[in-house]
C-alpha cells in the first residue's frame, strides 16, 4: 500500500479526557474497498475512535487525515462520511422516509429516489406509513442504517450496526455492505460479534483502553 | 452557501421542536387558558377586560421592602419556568441524540449553533405571543368584553398604582415583550449551560437565577426585566425602564450567545 492508496491516516492520535486518557498513540492507514472491524470490549475505545475519526472529538495529540483532508486543519469534518452511532433521534410522528428526508434536506445532495432506495437496501419499505413510533427495535436500527448510507459517503463508520437486528436482518446487512465495500466505501465497523466482523472484515484492529493492542488481516 | 445552510437548520429546528414538542405545548396552553379562566371569574364583578387578566394574572410581586410583605408570584414563575422546561428540553434532547448527524451534514458546529441561537429568539416569540392570544380569547370570552381599551378594574387598579401613564395597549405589550426578553436570555444562558454541566443542574441554575428576582431590586438579574410592577411606570423610584430592559437583554443575549458560540467550536461531542 503506498501512501497515495491511503484514504484515512491517523498518526500517533491521543485523546486526554480529565486526565484519563481514551485514545492512546492510534495509528491507523486505511483504504477505500475495504471493510475494517473494530473489537473490544465497553469502554475500549472503539465509540471514541469512531468519534474522533468523525471530528467530533478533536485529538490531543497527533492528526486524522480523511480524504486529503486534515481535520482540526483543512476542515472541521470528513468530506463526505455515513455514520451511525447510537440511534439517532428521529420524530416518533414522522414514517421513515419523512425522517431520512429531514436530515437529507440539510445537504441538499441526494433526491426521494435515492431516500427511497436508501431504505429499501435496507429491507424496509419507503412507502410505510407506519410512524416511527411503531417500528420495532429491529426497524430503528435498519433505518438507523439507512441514513448512513443514504448520501452515498466515501467513509461509512458503524458502531454495532447489527444491535437489534434478527438473523435474517444481519444477513441482508452483511449483503449491503459488502456490495458497498464493492463500489469502494471505506467502511468501518465495531462489533461484539467475532464471528460477524470475521466474516465482513478485511483487517480486525482489537482495542483495550484506548489502544489498538493487536490487528490481523483475514 | 453558508446562509442556506444556516435557513435549512433552523428550518429543521423549527418543524422538529413542533412535532416533538407538540403535546407539551398544548399542555403548557391548556394551563395558561385554565389559569386565564380562574383568573377572568374572579375579576369579571371588578368590571376588568383582558387587560385586567393580563395584569392580575402575569404581574410579579414588585419591590420586597420588608421580608414579610413578600410573596412568591406564582404565575409569574409557573408560566415562565414552563416555557423555560420546554425549550431546554427540546435544546437537550437535539443536543443529545441528533447533533452527531446533524453537524456531520452541516460540516459546521457555528452554524449548528447559530441556528439554535435563532431558534430560541423565534420560538420565544411564537410561544409568548401564543400564551398571550390564549389569555386574551379565554378572557374576554369569559368576560364576554373583547376591548383592550381602559375599563374600571384598569384604572382603578393598575393606572392609579402607575407614576408614568400609559395606555391599556402599551401596557400590554410592555408584559409581553418583557416575558420574551427575558426568556430569550435565559434560554441562552440554558444553550451555554448545557454545553458544560447536566441539564438538570443547568435548569436548576437557571430557575435559581430566576428567583432571586422575585428578592432583589439587581436591575443586572436577567428576568427582573420581565417584572412589570418593577418597571418605572410602576416604581419610578426605582428607574426600571423600558430602554435599559431592552439594551441589557438584548446586549446579554449577544455576549452570551458569542460565548456559547466560541466554545461549541472547541467542545468535544461525546
Amino acid at each position: 500500500m503506498t501512501e497515495h492508496d491511503v484514504y484515512l491516516k491517523a498518526d500517533h492520535v491521543s485523546k486526554e479526557i480529565k486526565n484519563e486518557l481514551i485514545l492512546d498513540d492510534i495509528n491507523l492507514s486505511l483504504q477505500k474497498g475495504f471493510i475494517y472491524g473494530f473489537r473490544g470490549k465497553n469502554g475500549s475505545g472503539k465509540t471514541m475512535l469512531f468519534r474522533a475519526l468523525c471530528g467530533l472529538i478533536l485529538s490531543t495529540k497527533g492528526t486524522i487525515s480523511i480524504g486529503g483532508i486534515t481535520l482540526g486543519k483543512e476542515g472541521s469534518f470528513p468530506p463526505s462520511v455515513g455514520v451511525l452511532i447510537e440511534y439517532p433521534g428521529f420524530l416518533n410522528g414522522y414514517t421513515g422516509f419523512k425522517n431520512l428526508k429531514m436530515l437529507a434536506n440539510l445537504n441538499d445532495v441526494i433526491d426521494d429516489n435515492r431516500i427511497s432506495e436508501s431504505i429499501r437496501l435496507v429491507g424496509l419499505d419507503p412507502n410505510d406509513k407506519r410512524k416511527y413510533r411503531k417500528y420495532s427495535l429491529g426497524m430503528k436500527q435498519r433505518l438507523g442504517i439507512a441514513q448512513a448510507i443514504m448520501e452515498k459517503p466515501e467513509l461509512i463508520i458503524l458502531d454495532e450496526p447489527t444491535n437489534a437486528l434478527d438473523s435474517d436482518g444481519v444477513e441482508e446487512f452483511k449483503k449491503l455492505l459488502l456490495d458497498l465495500k464493492a463500489q469502494n466505501k471505506c467502511i468501518l465497523i465495531a462489533s461484539h460479534d467475532k464471528e460477524e466482523l470475521d466474516y465482513l472484515s478485511d483487517e480486525i484492529f482489537m482495542m483495550e483502553n484506548g489502544k489498538i493492542v493487536d490487528h490481523y488481516n483475514l | 452557501m453558508m446562509k442556506y445552510s444556516i435557513y435549512k437548520l433552523f428550518s429543521r429546528d423549527m418543524a422538529y421542536s413542533i412535532s416533538n414538542g407538540k403535546y407539551k405545548y398544548v399542555f403548557l396552553f391548556s394551563i395558561v387558558a385554565i389559569l386565564s379562566l380562574m383568573t377572568s371569574i374572579q375579576l369579571d364583578s371588578y368590571g376588568s377586560n383582558s387587560v385586567g387578566i393580563f395584569y392580575s394574572l402575569l404581574k410579579d410581586n414588585g419591590y420586597i421592602y420588608q421580608l414579610s410583605d413578600y410573596q412568591v408570584p406564582f404565575n409569574w414563575v409557573f408560566i415562565q419556568f414552563l416555557v423555560l422546561f420546554l425549550i431546554g428540553d427540546f435544546l437537550f434532547q437535539d443536543l443529545d441524540n441528533n447533533r452527531t448527524y446533524l453537524l456531520l451534514r452541516c460540516r459546521s458546529r457555528g452554524r449548528y449553533i447559530f441556528s439554535k441561537m435563532c431558534w430560541i429568539v423565534v420560538q420565544n416569540i411564537v410561544l409568548y405571543i401564543v400564551i398571550f392570544a390564549v389569555i386574551y380569547i379565554v378572557s374576554s370570552m369569559t368576560i364576554g368584553d373583547f376591548s383592550v381599551g381602559s375599563s374600571p378594574y384598569f384604572e382603578n387598579a393598575i393606572a392609579s398604582q402607575m407614576d408614568i401613564q400609559i395606555t391599556p395597549v402599551q401596557f400590554i405589550a410592555r408584559i409581553l415583550l418583557g416575558y420574551i426578553m427575558t426568556s430569550i436570555v435565559l434560554s441562552s444562558i440554558l444553550l451555554l449551560g448545557i454545553q458544560f454541566i447536566s441539564p438538570v443542574i443547568t435548569y436548576f441554575g437557571v430557575i435559581i437565577l430566576s428567583g432571586v428576582s422575585t428578592f432583589s431590586d439587581l436591575k443586572w438579574l436577567p428576568a427582573i426585566h420581565s417584572m412589570i410592577l418593577k418597571q418605572a411606570i410602576f416604581d419610578y423610584e426605582h428607574y426600571l425602564t423600558l430602554r435599559f430592559s431592552i439594551m441589557y437583554s438584548v446586549v446579554l443575549y449577544f455576549l452570551v450567545s458569542i460565548v456559547t458560540f466560541i466554545v461549541s467550536r472547541k467542545k468535544d461531542i461525546l
